[in-house]
Parts: structure tokens; C-alpha cells; sequence
């Protein structure tokens, strides 16, 4: 049983300390795929805050702890896509502005700016999957399952994702680099 | 470098460019006491984060205590945790009549059709609701009692204000853990307290629970005598389910009354259009190798998968040593002495199910064990899902996770 196994099984028994040390060590990661579909990091965090909330509360009904790990990623992915769609409600307007400030080292500047928005424009669902592939290069298996869809419709999701961020004239520039 | 890979290379540049500092301490303080405690289910952060998810299953949890704590006090209420051993002060509402049934279908919600009580006054009179949109509509009225009703995304809640007697929410989940949908049905044993049922043919599942603890949820529901759970699975996608939760808030025999209506409300639904997923023949063994020739077929793409050990014949071993496994996110790191098992078997949920089962033998290094994968096919015998769900996996020597893609 691995530590984290141990924790999860812990903190299934109501053992808020183990979910305190679980919260500590998840974080970085799973901030990381929060951050990759939200880009804003008090969505970001808003969304993680409730994805653990929710694991807590249904922590109950994960019999198996090994199984820890798809089992918060998709959660953490649920949260992330509902924060999203909530966002989008507030307008898009606001949510470009709230896009982070990216330090920029390379002088392409305005390409990158381009991909962001690009980026920004897709699906909640769509953006998830890339940030899943391409963020935390993920296998399609496990792309599919933290989606909860089939690893056929993901990878033709994603397929068309990119066919879609490819005819974009921004990204036209930004391949020809 | 092909466009495609330039392009992806460059979308995993714009995400990880972003990433800055993961939150701190100071988020985990945060996190924490955000958590739920004792019988607030919820938590003072929560309540926070319930406000901005207008739409999310979570608020219509917020709503339905709004309704029940705020604008309609029963008498009686608790607003404690209670168990079968407790005792409720009954409500009797003399305008609530227990109604019979009829078989009229006038509600229709997602794709199910939804037996109307007599005496619940249809809304929805037979209007298909959009499954992707905002509005839903409710099962209907009880008596003259106004419906008090709550729709979100994906769930729907009507509260019957006057007796608030019952209550009746229907959601649309995807549960994480692969849900109670098929998927978590069939392959996986019903949580404590479940019996497993069948409406309209299909595999559900029911939990009744005396008290005022929602199962899975784990809400409070103050003044709930009795709570039911059924999950129905949907058609189109394995891991979802229908979740359909009454409240019964009251007492003495009409706790008994209540629940045989909401009972044979829900044992009435059809789905519509049917489950459309019917098996074309009760054929196990064409099952079977169909199923594990598209394993096969899955393997033959996969430098670490082989699903070859398994044999064609249910009910049947067979000992070898293996260099691989079927799992596929995983790879053996030295080859193995197992005895591999095949078995299938069809459903309640229109699917089969195959199971493929390793065993292998105490030595030295390790403990004996068995580890298993469990596939559902379709009525073309496709694996339906991903690739399986596992079973021990953690258990059996020299299989590890295959690390990401560099």
C-alpha cells in the first residue's frame, strides 16, 4: 500500500487530518490540470477548493483507495468544466481580461496571446481534453476516463480540436514559425 | 516535424506556460475549512461556492434545504442526524390524500416517461422535455398543494409546499467511482444497503434508508422519516445514471402510504424510447470471442497489453507464463506464472459481461492472488468504454503503472 494509498484510506474513515496531508500533496497537480482549463487562478482555485470539498463528501463511496487517483481527476475535471461554464456565463469579456499575465521570453508574444485566446474559445469539454493530452500528457485511456466518454470519442474529439485551432489564420502563423 | 505535431507541441507549450506556483499552505487552510462538519453537510465555504453554482446539481442540494429549513418550517422537524431508532413527530397534513396510480403516462423527463398519482396533477402533460436545456418540468402537483420546483442543468426538484411530505428530486449524475450507472452496476457489488431491481426491464437500484441521511450525499433533510434512492441507468452512457430521491416527511402510516406511491411512480417508468440496446441472441460463446478477439485486436496496437491467455471457452483455465497484461494502462515488469480465466454472462442492462480473471500462486517473492478485468460488450459485442474496469491490480507482482508519455 503506497502512502497516498494509506491517506486515501484514512481519510475515507473520516480522518480529516489524512485529508489535510491528502489536500497538501494533491495540490500541485491537480492545480496544474485546474489551471490549464481555467487559466485564471481564482477560478483555478475556486474550482480545486470544490473539487476537494467534493471528494471529501463523497470519499464514502470510493471502496477502493487505489483507485484514487482517476477517481479525483475526474472530479477535479467535472469542477474545473462546471467552474468554467459558469464563468463563460459572466462574459467572455471578462474572462480574457482575467487570462495571466505570461512573462514573455521568446519575443512571439502576440502568437502565444493568439493561442491562448484560441484556446479560450473552445469548449469547456474540448479545452478539458487538451489540457489533459497535451497539459499533463496523458494517455487517451485516461483522458477518456476523466471525462467519463469513450477513448473513441475523445480522440476524435480531440482530432477535432485541433482541426478547428489549425484553420484559425493566428495559428497558421504560429506553425510556421 | 509534421503540422500536427508542431501544432501540438505548441498548444502543450500555451498550457504549461501558464502554470504558475501551485497555491500554498494557506490554500489547504482554505480547502479545509471549506470541508463539511458534524451534521452540516456542506460547509461554510461550500455555501460560498454553492451561491456561484447556479446551475449545479450542488445548488439544487441548497435549494431543497432552502425550501425545507426557510420558507416552509414543518412542525416536528429535526435538525439532527437521525436513524431508524429515532423518533419523529408525525405531520399529518389533512389536505394531502394518498392517491392511486393510473397508468397514464403524462410526464416525460429526459428519456424516461413517469407515472402520474391520480391525485398529482400533471404539469408536463406528456411535453418532451429538452434533455440539454434549461428548463425541465415536474413531475407533477399533489392535490391542490402548489409545486414548488427547482431545475438546474441537470437535475430537476419538486417540493410540494403545503404538506411538504414529499419530496422528489430527479438528477442526471455522472458519479465519480464509475458511477451507478451500467457501468458500476454490472461490475461492481451494490452499496451497502441496495437491492438490485429491474424498471422497464432494466437494472436499477434502490436504497431505503429510515432517517433523515441521504445515501452517497450524505444531506441532512430535516424532518425526513424516510428517504428512497433508486439509480437508473441510462441508455446512451454507461457511467450515468438517473437518480431519483424521495423525502418522506411524515409520520405514522402515512410514512408507509407515501412510500408505496413514490414506489410504484418510479417501478412505472419506462424509458423512451426504449433501451435501445437489446442482445440479439443468447449466444455466450459468440459473446466471448468476439469480446476478446477486439481485446486482441486493442493488445496488437499496445507494446505493453496481451489479452492472448485467456481462453475462447467460459469456465475453462489455462496456466502460463506471461510477459504482458491486459491491463492496459499498466506493464508487467518480469514475466509471470498465472492461470487465466474467461467468463460472460448477460445482464440486466442489455450488455455482456465478460470477465477475465488472472490467478497465480504464493512463491518467495510474493503472495498468491488474483486480479481481474471486467468488459462490457454491446449487442456487437464492442467493448463498450475504455478498456475495462480492474480489479487488484495493486496485488499482483511485477505490474506497474506505465508512467506518461515523455
Amino acid at each position: 500500500m503506497t502512502d497516498r494509498t494509506g491517506l486515501v484510506a484514512a481519510a475515507r474513515a473520516r480522518d480529516r487530518g489524512a485529508f489535510e496531508r491528502l489536500v497538501a500533496t494533491e495540490t500541485p497537480d491537480a492545480w496544474r490540470l485546474t489551471y490549464s482549463i481555467l487559466r485564471s487562478t481564482p477560478d483555478a482555485e475556486d474550482a480545486l477548493q470544490e473539487a476537494f470539498v467534493s471528494a471529501w463528501m463523497r470519499l464514502p463511496d470510493l471502496r477502493e483507495p487505489e483507485r484514487w487517483a482517476g477517481w479525483f481527476r475526474r472530479i477535479v475535471v467535472s469542477a474545473a468544466i462546471d467552474q468554467y461554464r459558469r464563468r463563460r456565463r459572466r462574459t467572455l469579456a471578462s474572462f480574457i481580461r482575467r487570462v495571466e499575465p505570461v512573462p514573455d521570453t521568446s519575443g512571439a508574444f502576440e502568437l502565444r496571446e493568439a493561442l491562448d485566446a484560441e484556446l479560450a474559445s473552445l469548449d469547456p469539454i474540448d479545452r478539458a481534453l487538451l489540457a489533459l493530452r497535451y497539459g499533463l500528457d496523458l494517455e487517451m485511456p485516461d483522458v477518456a476516463e476523466a471525462l467519463g466518454m469513450p477513448v473513441g470519442t475523445a480522440k476524435s474529439r480531440v482530432h477535432r480540436a485541433l482541426r478547428r485551432l489549425r484553420r484559425r489564420e493566428s495559428l497558421d502563423a504560429l506553425t510556421e514559425m | 516535424m509534421d503540422d500536427n505535431a508542431e501544432l501540438e507541441d505548441s498548444i502543450r507549450g500555451a498550457l504549461r506556460r501558464g502554470w504558475v506556483q501551485p497555491p500554498g499552505d494557506a490554500f489547504t487552510v482554505r480547502v479545509m475549512g471549506a470541508l463539511p462538519t458534524g451534521r452540516d453537510t456542506r460547509g461554510r465555504g461550500r455555501l460560498t461556492l454553492l451561491g456561484a453554482a447556479a446551475l449545479s446539481a450542488l445548488l439544487t442540494i441548497a435549494l431543497v434545504r432552502a425550501v425545507l429549513h426557510g420558507s416552509t418550517p414543518i412542525p416536528g422537524a429535526s435538525d439532527r442526524a437521525s436513524g431508524p431508532g429515532d423518533s419523529h413527530a408525525p405531520v399529518r397534513s389533512e389536505s394531502v390524500t394518498a392517491a392511486p396510480l393510473r397508468t397514464v403516462r403524462t410526464a416525460v423527463m429526459w428519456e424516461l416517461l413517469v407515472p402520474q398519482p391520480a391525485g398529482w396533477l400533471a404539469a408536463a402533460n406528456g411535453t418532451r422535455a429538452d434533455f440539454t436545456g434549461q428548463k425541465l418540468f415536474p413531475v407533477g402537483s399533489l392535490g391542490d398543494a402548489p409545486v414548488r420546483q427547482t431545475c438546474g442543468h441537470d437535475s430537476c426538484t419538486t417540493v410540494w409546499d403545503e404538506s411538504a411530505e414529499i419530496q422528489v428530486r430527479i438528477e442526471h449524475v455522472a458519479r465519480p467511482n464509475n458511477g451507478w450507472g451500467q457501468w458500476g452496476m454490472a461490475s461492481r457489488e451494490a452499496p451497502l444497503g441496495a437491492e438490485r431491481i429491474t424498471i422497464d426491464g432494466v437494472g436499477a437500484q434502490v436504497r431505503v434508508v429510515d432517517g433523515n441521511r441521504v445515501p452517497d450525499t450524505d444531506e441532512i433533510v430535516d424532518g425526513a422519516s424516510r428517504i428512497m434512492v433508486w439509480d437508473l441507468p441510462t441508455p446512451a452512457n454507461i457511467w450515468m445514471s438517473y437518480r431519483i430521491t424521495a423525502v418522506i416527511r411524515s409520520g405514522g402510516d402515512r410514512v408507509e402510504s407515501l412510500a408505496r406511491q413514490i414506489t410504484q411512480m418510479v417501478e412505472g417508468i419506462e424509458y423512451s424510447p426504449s433501451f435501445a440496446w437489446d442482445l440479439p441472441a443468447d449466444d455466450p460463446l459468440g459473446a466471448l470471442a468476439a469480446g476478446l478477439r477486439a481485446l486482441r485486436n486493442q493488445a496488437s496496437r499496445s507494446e505493453t497489453m496481451d489479452a492472448s491467455c485467456f481462453p475462447d471457452e467460459p469456465g475453462t483455465s489455462r496456466e502460463i507464463v506471461i510477459e504482458k497484461a491486459a491491463f492496459l494502462p499498466y506493464e508487467l515488469a518480469r514475466p509471470l506464472e498465472v492461470t487465466c480465466s474467461s467468463a460472460i454472462e448477460r445482464t440486466e442492462f442489455r450488455r455482456w459481461k465478460m470477465t477475465l480473471r488472472y490467478d497465480w500462486r504464493a512463491t518467495n517473492e510474493y503472495a498468491g492472488g488474483h486480479a481481474e478485468m471486467v468488459v462490457l460488450l454491446d449487442k456487437q459485442y464492442g467493448v463498450v468504454g475504455y478498456y475495462g474496469d480492474f480489479f487488484g491490480v495493486d496485488d499482483m507482482p511485477y505490474l506497474q503503472r506505465r508512467p506518461p508519455a515523455p
